[in-house]
């Protein structure tokens, strides 16, 4: 593949389910203009929708309890709309997904991964969304910043053939 | 297609009736509500053999295999199962690598599926 200058895509959504489809469709096809093959872009496509269910299940939908409590969360005046806000920036190498959303923290960095043999023996309903992310992608980095929000970047190298 | 479309045949195998569910679409936050009430309301009505035909299905999320794995825990103790027959090779993969497939018995045609009911 030849060398390609980097490009930023930004993607803002509202935090809605309904929305899943189209940031599927978006990110699907920059991986696959990108030159991953099918199967990597199976996974690239399915810890991004991972990821924003997740931001639109737990952290907005647990942060709206939390304002309910008269908690802590800080309302911030574009909260309102409480968006899918991602940042894609693609190069010759790698794929790379940055996430923000202002609804509650998860402490993604020590959540470990469960071993998928005892998980699945076990039956589970449900809970597999942290690990897609972590298994799917080469590099996760989760950071939440008070004030500021959850910054979820992901990864995703384009091995050399 | 927006969302997914899901719909039911019946089979009357003549030991037992099998449900089969057509899925196609994607499987989603969105739509795998949809599924699931499709699969609690056959359930409770009783049809514990089922097979999901995924033929046309674009995408499926963890939480929809979630869904499958607690409807196979409720069915597999009344003597029935929710077989999948016509993943895409996208789907199989992924499904694999997550390991479901350890779990949840796979076939390539509803034919397959329905005899192995038998």
């Amino acid at each position: 593949m030849a060398e390609r200058n980097e490009e930023k895509v930004h993607l803002k959504v509202p935090g809605e389910t309904l929305y899943l489809n189209l940031v599927r469709k978006v990110i699907v096809d920059l991986a696959e203009k990108m030159g991953f093959p099918e199967e990597e872009v199976a996974k690239i496509e399915m810890a991004v929708d991972e990821a924003c269910t997740n931001v639109i299940e737990h952290s907005y939908i647990e942060a709206k309890d939390i304002e309910l409590k008269g908690g802590y969360f800080s309302r911030r005046e574009d909260d309102v709309e409480r968006p899918i806000d991602l940042r894609v920036k693609v190069d010759s190498h790698k794929i790379e997904l940055t996430m923000t959303d202002r609804g509650k923290g998860f402490d993604m960095k020590n959540y470990e991964v469960p071993k998928l043999d005892e998980y699945l023996a076990s039956m589970p309903i449900g809970g597999l969304g942290v690990y897609v992310i972590k298994e799917f992608m080469d590099e996760v980095d989760y950071t939440h910043k008070p004030g500021v929000g959850n910054i979820l970047v992901m990864t995703k190298y384009l091995k050399k053939k | 297609m927006i969302g997914c479309e899901i719909s039911t045949r019946t089979f009357d195998l003549g030991t037992r009736i099998v449900q089969v569910v057509d899925v196609s679409g994607f499987l989603d936050a969105h739509t795998s509500s949809q599924l699931e009430n499709t699969l609690n309301s056959l359930v409770e009505a009783g049809d514990y053999n089922l097979i999901l035909d995924l033929k046309g299905l674009d995408y499926i999320n963890s939480a929809s295999l979630g869904l499958l794995m607690g409807i196979a825990k409720r069915v597999r103790p009344q003597g029935g199962d929710i077989r999948l027959v016509n993943l895409s090779e996208k789907i199989n993969k992924i499904i694999s690598v997550l390991g479901f497939s350890k779990v949840l018995k796979l076939f390539d045609q509803t034919k397959e599926a329905l005899t192995s009911f038998k």
